[in-house]
């Protein structure tokens, strides 16, 4: 097996070809059947098309299980997921040519409904695959998670120390922006990051301003980013605060790029995860409608 | 106040040792600063924190001097109360609050964390870090949406079926009802009684059974005589399998093309009774052309139509009638009573109130106003009653006879008698009156034979005088049903002329059969699947259930 193959060329497009097989099968004799009346379920075509995609809807409920059983030796998981995609897609058009295209509010067009939902989100979910992992190596830059997160540990304690040379009041608002610092957190933290700017920077820059009010004057309002503060800084006095000071604001603003880079980390994984939340609960009440459907029509024949 | 501040220093091998200390002051100031009540030699303490206070005995009061706030119990805060037990954490130190000991307002346990633990809360910072540890789960979102849509779409349902009482409570609901297990709505004729599901349905996985259709259709026939045919060799018998409901509101009776191509295409060949059928796949393309009935009677008086094919040469109409459709409908007009007239179809033939046939001709509404029965000269507007010749005869004698008899006619070939005109109760001879009455049947014979053998009757009827002198009209046999296996309407055809399908201008004899054959119909239309014309199944024109169309011992269709 080539190191380069994906779920979607997984085995020289194995299962691509097996689901337009499939497809182009369920379309012809679609086309060819001559049922009585419009076409739909209850033709031969209709129940061998049901046939076929309730088969496949368990077979594809099945994943669930299988990706579980790690001592399976039933094809690889990556054969398993590609053939999960591509049979999962045709199902779309199979459950269309079963049903005749005919929808209405029933538990029919429920299962029908439900089985969409579930096959978009699996969509959502290939193109986190596709797309995501790139993005959330990129953004880790061959750093780990832990690593990143040890190195906020260390910021802090710098910062604080450095705050301490300063003046209480820096000291505290660092202490402050310590205690309020919360990466991760809620699932919506997770999938939307505030973006609060980082209050301990407002701080120190505020005690800057004041500080060196008499000697230099209020900088100007649109100077209020923390570079222009830098440079305002290194053209002033240097004595030992203003060093520290410079020194914080540094440490600050690294902390701040890493907890940017962190959340971005989590959030790009909960991405990864969320449809999941989706896809996997609906599929259940998709097997419920299921039952359901193939039950009714049956009982009341 | 007295502040009892006991230090708890973790020994080796676990042991513990606390110091005890006493402050006095109104408040417990906790920092870095040296001046603080509690000191902490700790970077992430401000240098003073926090304030404490007692409130009562056991009761604290917990104050944060700068804007980070204090942890107490896990929370950061800005001011708090609290009971005995209550933790404060402020870097690597814990301060417990506890119950002051007697001649103590207040008491607190001041522990130094453990290395790991203070590396851990270094780490508080970092929250669920994945979807996983959050609250959100697959497994009961899973398990609530199973068992909600089981419960609704199947359990509801199975149970409105096999618990009667629950109907009226389950069959309106919106969802979870019977209603919602329904692929598709009923046929219009079906809607009285949809709810009852269980009228059609047995349910227990059986298909609709022909007794459910019969309790109300008991009196559709079948398709064909079913002593001669099984029906299991037409193919599938039951009802359901051509009349599939719940396919909208007037899908339920099949009119495509193939219900009867199916078989009727070779049907002589795969049916041993059948080799007289002929063979019919598509109106356009495969239907064999048009076969009418002329009337019949057997010697039995019964009748029994004969079966002509339109394409037969000699096929003649033997009405019985003399009728020349040409001259009536003769472009420059007929005679009549008031100069001549032009006469169209319509002014004889209207349609029945259904508008599907044409009401027969009559003598009385159609044909009288010219074709007058007047038999005197001198009674002009006296005319017999047509249709029964004896009758006819009887009103003319008696007409001649009272004429006679009661004198003053006014003829001067006539006798005296008759012509005498007598005042009223004046008696007549015996011989006078047998003069008169003499008079009277020898004008009533002349009459007679003027009216049915050479102006009026004749004109259209053949009349036929016995050896002994009795006259016989020859009988009157206009064919009613031409078609009777086939549904025409006119009114669908309202659109046409008459001309378009009968050559009546033509016609010169009422033999002529002015039927159209197949020819005809196929200028407009064509089979099922005809392109440009309209499209026309074997059911736009026959039934299916025809029970008029048993077969006779021919392996033809009988009419009944």
């Amino acid at each position: 097996m080539a190191m380069h193959e994906s779920i979607f060329d997984y085995s020289r497009y194995r299962y691509l070809w097996v689901s337009m097989v499939l497809s182009l099968g369920s379309i012809v004799a679609y086309l060819w059947h001559d049922p009585i009346g419009e076409p739909n379920g209850g033709s031969w075509l209709g129940y061998t098309l049901g046939t076929i995609g309730a088969l496949l809807i368990l077979w594809l409920l099945w994943f669930g299980i299988r990706k579980r059983s790690y001592k399976s030796r039933v094809g690889t998981m990556r054969g398993w997921l590609s053939a999960h995609v591509y049979l999962g897609t045709s199902l779309i058009l199979i459950a269309f040519l079963h049903s005749g295209f005919q929808v209405g509010w029933n538990i029919h067009t429920l299962a029908l409904v439900l089985m969409l939902i579930v096959i978009f989100s699996g969509f959502f979910g290939v193109y986190t695959y596709v797309r995501y992992p790139a993005v959330m190596t990129r953004n880790r830059d061959s750093a780990t998670r832990q690593s990143l997160l040890d190195e906020i540990a260390e910021l802090d304690a710098q910062a604080l120390q450095l705050a301490d040379t300063v003046d209480p009041k820096v000291h505290a608002a660092v202490l402050r922006s310590i205690e309020r610092t919360e990466i991760g957190g809620s699932f919506i933290t997770l999938l939307r990051p505030s973006d609060e700017t980082d209050n301990a920077l407002d701080q120190v820059k505020t005690f800057m301003e004041q500080r060196d009010k008499p000697a230099a004057g209020a900088p100007k309002k649109d100077m209020s980013t923390m570079f222009a503060m830098v440079d305002f800084l290194s053209a002033g006095s240097a004595d030992a605060k203003s060093d520290a000071l410079r020194k914080l604001l540094d440490t600050l603003a690294r902390k701040r790029s890493l907890t940017d880079r962190i959340t971005r980390d989590l959030q790009v994984q909960a991405l990864m995860e969320i449809w999941l939340y989706v896809h996997v609960p609906l599929s259940m009440a998709l097997l419920a409608a299921l039952t359901a459907h193939v039950v009714s029509v049956f009982f009341y024949w | 106040m007295r502040w009892q501040i006991l230090r708890v220093s973790q020994q080796a091998k676990g042991a513990t040792s606390v110091e005890e200390d006493i402050h006095f002051g109104e408040t417990l100031t906790v920092g870095r600063g040296a001046d603080q009540a509690i000191y902490l030699p700790d970077l992430r303490a401000a240098l003073s924190h926090c304030s404490v206070t007692v409130k009562n005995p056991g009761r604290y009061r917990i104050q944060s001097l700068i804007v980070a706030g204090v942890r107490v119990n896990g929370n950061i805060v800005q001011e708090i109360d609290v009971g005995a037990g209550a933790i404060l954490e402020l870097g690597g130190t814990r301060l417990k609050f506890l119950d002051p000991p007697k001649d103590f307002e207040g008491a607190v346990e001041i522990t130094a964390m453990a290395a790991e633990e203070i590396a851990k809360n270094a780490n508080r910072f970092v929250g669920k870090l994945t979807l996983g540890e959050t609250r959100l789960s697959k497994r009961w979102p899973s398990w609530i949406l199973f068992s909600g849509v089981a419960l609704f779409a199947l359990i509801l349902p199975l149970l409105a079926h096999y618990v009667p009482a629950s109907r009226p409570a389950l069959d309106p609901l919106p969802i979870g009802s019977r209603d919602t297990w329904q692929a598709g709505q009923l046929v219009a004729a079906h809607h009285f009684f949809g709810e009852n599901c269980n009228l059609c349905h047995q349910g227990n996985f059986k298909t609709v059974q022909d007794e459910s259709c019969k309790a109300c259709h008991g009196n559709i026939g079948g398709h064909v005589d079913d002593k001669r045919f099984t029906l299991s060799q037409l193919g599938d018998s039951e009802c359901a399998f051509c009349h599939r409901d719940h396919s909208g509101i007037e899908a339920l009776i099949r009119e495509d093309q193939e219900l009867c191509a199916d078989c009727h295409d070779d049907l002589s060949k795969r049916e041993k009774n059948a080799t007289a059928q002929l063979d019919v796949a598509d109106f356009a393309s495969k239907h064999p052309g048009f076969v009418v009935s002329l009337a019949n009677w057997d010697t039995a008086g019964n009748y029994k139509p004969t079966r002509v094919a339109l394409a037969n040469p000699d096929i003649k109409e033997t009405s019985g009638l003399k009728f020349p459709h040409d001259l009536h409908l003769a472009k420059e007009g007929i005679q009549g009573p008031d100069g001549d007239e032009v006469m169209q179809c319509g002014s004889c033939h209207q349609p029945e109130p259904g508008g599907a046939r044409l009401r027969p001709i009559d003598f009385e509404d159609n044909c009288q106003k010219c074709h007058k029965l007047t038999y005197s000269i001198r009674e002009a507007d006296r005319e017999v009653t047509h249709g029964k010749p004896a009758l006819m005869k009887n009103e003319i004698e008696e007409f001649f006879a009272g004429q006679a008899l009661e004198g003053a006619f006014n003829d001067t070939n006539a006798p005296t008698v008759v012509r005498t005109r007598r005042r009223p109760g004046q008696p007549i001879t015996p011989q006078e009156r047998a003069e008169a009455l003499s008079w009277a049947r020898e004008q009533a014979t002349q009459s007679i034979d003027n009216l049915f053998n050479s102006n009026a009757c004749t004109y259209c009827h053949t009349v036929t005088t016995d050896d002994v002198g009795s006259l016989s009209v020859a009988p009157v046999r206009v064919v009613g049903f031409w078609m009777p296996k086939a549904r025409f309407s006119h009114r669908s055809h309202e659109s046409m002329t008459c001309s378009d399908c009968h050559k009546a201008e033509t016609s010169s004899d009422s033999s002529d059969v002015l039927m159209p054959d197949i020819d005809n119909c196929q200028t407009c239309h064509a089979g099922e699947h005809g392109e440009n014309k309209v499209p026309s199944t074997c059911i736009t024109c026959h039934g299916y259930h025809e029970t008029r169309l048993d077969l006779d011992n021919k392996g033809l269709p009988e009419l009944r």
